[in-house]
């Protein structure tokens, strides 16, 4: 049985996605993904859209790297990866102008493709799935989707709501409280306070259930 | 001339892209911990994302504005990133293997990363620049990225862990450290880019 | 080799609670100067924002289950900053939200009083300014009264008559007075007392605040945005918004502010050309806050810089001559 190389023991697929997800979230503490929802992120649609490319780009590029990734060369797994990535992304991108909204489509325009080769992708798929088994890299790929997806949605929620004073386009306020919540500058504040929060309630945690549970990051 | 020297100083100083639009802020985050590493990877980045802007210009144009345009505008500026990561591997390799090792930790994040892709598409698709303005965005970019990353190294060595609440430490000072130098930015007005 | 401290400087309690009311002392004839023209408005704007500043301190403290240091100043005298800088209209939330900024997000995160890396009231302006612009730099007539804000008459400020190309019509005596629309406390006559003031207490350098008056000034004169002569251009750059009081009291924070009195004259420097830089070409009337923001992000490299080039010069110099140098 292939041991997981990350950190020298394996582990349950449900730790590794928990650990993904919450305990060491992939935008909050490990600080990837952070482009699309500084930018991008100003409305609820938009941070779901935005969820479901990541989940549709990440899910079957890491599958794929956990099987193969480790017997290709760097120079051939790299681009074999962002490739499928940025062809689903092309695809989806495609059905959601097409088919679903084109508004929404003309407004994400820019930053689909991004996904392909945000940090998330070189990070996640290029870095852990490579060298872990199939399980274990689809856990860790469904806790970075939901990891990301809670984090942006979470973000693009306040903002749509402090900036134009609507929560996906439903007008819930007169006038929007705060237009500048839409600039990057918030968003990186909102992150901080959030990663503080996420800190902090996982401190608390580790408080209660010190002696019960031993728990070990790196 | 004029625009290639606008582009630079508007996006490396003035209205700086990573704090103006968020493009490689992961990256400044997570590649730079040591001041060797904003020159050895903001060289890198710097030659990359030129290169890349420059060839996709011409192909850019060549493609023009329909719809099959719009799909296949980021393949082609993916593909020619890729072919210069190839290019780049196999000739280090093939010349220095020693160099290669060194500079293979930073070679995918400074070919594939969300400001050199992100600023390919902007640069023909939001604001309409000829050659050497979209060489001067790049050039600028680059120097931003490095500005910022400095910026971020600077904040992290000065604040003192010790007296920062257990809460923020780690991840989120350094998150509302970018939060405020992006707030700074601001004073000259929001990115042109987006 | 000396090993010498950089930014943020005065973690320990040394003068610190001695040096915030020095601080302090200044904000009271500016609010009642303030109070003569516009009434009571500017007084309660100052104690609401001062109010606010030491509850969100409480707050802030509370949460981590300490006790604030309140007796040490530093949230009353960036209460008192921000309300200065604000409108004598301006709606109570506004400085009640900067303040709110600038100690729970500029202040508290980085580890509180003498840990902060920005000046948390140049972080709330700045704030503030991004998002309430109208609020912020809406002044009313100073000839009239504002006892009734329904009824009050506004007037455009020199600071945005100039970014928007005309020249303001203003008398020497009334600028020098701020007999024009204008901040709470930018009043040109009784801050250049509170710079002197602030000297002999020893609670500002001038190593900043000179430089960074003299850059402005210099400025002014070599590219002048009025048309009434290099003498009126240099006055009303200096008396238009609130650029003295980030001379006075944002500039020279003993926290944020470098060390070395070569980096001090740099970072002054260094502080006026972006204040007249922004003013130029930036977003807003007025910039200054931003400019500070700026300058605490690189006070610690101008620090160690011109520690390394005074500890260096002198020592290369004598070799260069051929003498002996001390190890």
């Amino acid at each position: 049985m292939r041991e997981s190389k990350t950190n020298g023991r394996a582990r349950g697929w449900w730790q590794i996605f928990f650990d993904t997800f919450l305990v060491r979230n992939i935008v909050l503490v490990k600080l990837l993904g952070l482009c699309p929802i500084v930018v991008a992120a100003v409305n609820l649609k938009a941070g779901v859209t935005l969820t479901v490319c990541v989940a549709l780009a990440l899910l079957p590029t890491a599958f794929l790297m956990s099987l193969v990734g480790e017997k290709l060369k760097p120079v051939i797994r790299v681009p074999l990866y962002t490739l499928i990535a940025l062809g689903i992304l092309l695809g989806a991108g495609y059905v959601l102008g097409t088919y679903i909204d084109a508004e929404l489509y003309a407004s994400l325009y820019l930053f689909l493709p991004l996904l392909a080769v945000n940090s998330l992708m070189t990070y996640r798929v290029g870095g852990f799935a490579v060298v872990s088994r199939p399980s274990e890299a689809m856990a860790d790929a469904l806790g970075s989707v939901f990891g990301f997806g809670a984090v942006i949605c979470t973000v693009a929620a306040v903002r749509e709501l402090l900036a134009f004073g609507a929560l996906w386009e439903f007008t819930l306020l007169p006038a929007p409280p705060l237009e500048a919540a839409a600039s990057p500058f918030f968003a990186f504040l909102m992150l901080g306070f959030l990663a503080a929060l996420m800190q902090f309630i996982r401190e608390m945690l580790r408080r209660f259930m010190a002696g019960e549970v031993s728990v070990s990051y790196e | 001339m004029n625009e290639m020297l606008m582009m630079l100083t508007a996006t490396s100083l003035f209205q700086n892209v990573v704090l103006t639009t968020g493009f490689g802020s992961s990256l400044a985050l997570r590649v730079i911990y040591r001041k060797s590493d904003i020159w050895k990877f903001g060289g890198m980045l710097s030659v990359f994302l030129i290169a890349t802007m420059a060839i996709d210009y011409p192909l850019d144009h060549w493609l023009g504005l329909g719809l099959q345009a719009k799909l296949l505008r980021p393949l082609v500026m993916v593909l020619v990133a890729m072919a210069l990561y190839c290019l780049v591997t196999v000739i280090t390799a093939a010349i220095s293997v020693p160099f290669y090792k060194k500079i293979k930790p930073y070679l995918v994040p400074a070919v594939f990363n969300d400001l050199t892709l992100g600023l390919a598409m902007v640069a023909n698709h939001k604001v309409t620049l000829s050659f050497w303005g979209t060489v001067g965005l790049a050039a600028g970019s680059c120097l931003g990225f490095m500005l910022v990353a400095w910026v971020i190294l600077e904040g992290r060595s000065r604040i003192n862990s010790h007296g920062v609440p257990l809460a923020f430490r780690g991840a989120p000072v350094i998150l509302i450290y970018l939060g405020l130098a992006a707030l700074a930015a601001l004073g000259f007005g929001s990115s042109v880019l987006l | 080799m000396t090993t010498f401290r950089t930014t943020p400087h005065w973690r320990q309690t040394e003068a610190a609670s001695s040096r915030c009311w020095d601080a302090l002392i200044p904000l009271v004839p500016l609010v009642v100067y303030s109070c003569v023209y516009y009434g009571l408005r500017p007084l309660y704007v100052t104690l609401i924002a001062v109010a606010a500043a030491m509850g969100f301190e409480i707050l802030g403290y509370a949460l981590q289950m300490k006790r604030a240091p309140l007796t040490d100043g530093t949230a009353a005298v960036t209460g008192g900053v921000i309300g200065l800088a604000m409108s004598p209209i301006v709606p109570y939330w506004v400085p009640v939200v900067a303040c709110g900024v600038a100690i729970l997000a500029a202040k508290l995160p980085f580890g509180g009083r003498g840990r902060n890396l920005f000046n948390p009231a140049a972080a709330g302006l700045a704030f503030v300014t991004v998002c309430f612009p109208v609020q912020m730099f809406t002044y009313p007539d100073s000839e009239r009264s504002i006892a009734d804000l329904s009824q009050v008459v506004t007037q455009t400020s020199p600071a945005a008559l100039m970014q928007a190309g005309a020249t303001p019509s203003y008398s020497p005596m009334d600028i020098v007075l701020s007999n024009f629309p204008g901040p709470i406390g930018s009043v040109m006559i009784i801050l250049v007392a509170c710079i002197l003031y602030l000297f002999v207490r020893r609670a500002s350098s001038p190593w900043i605040v000179l430089p960074f008056i003299g850059t402005c000034a210099l400025y002014a004169a070599l590219f002048p945005r009025v048309s009434s002569g290099v003498g009126a251009s240099v006055l009303l750059e200096l008396c238009a918004g609130y650029l003295m009081l980030t001379a006075v009291f944002l500039l020279a924070d003993p926290v944020t502010a470098p060390r070395h009195w070569l980096a001090r004259c740099v970072y002054g420097v260094a502080a006026g050309i972006l204040v007249m830089l922004l003013r130029r070409v930036g977003k807003f009337e007025e910039g200054a806050c931003f400019a500070v923001l700026l300058c605490n992000m690189f006070a610690d490299t101008l620090d160690r810089n011109c520690w390394k080039l005074c500890y260096h010069l002198p020592r290369w110099l004598k070799k260069k001559r051929g003498g002996a140098v001390d190890a």
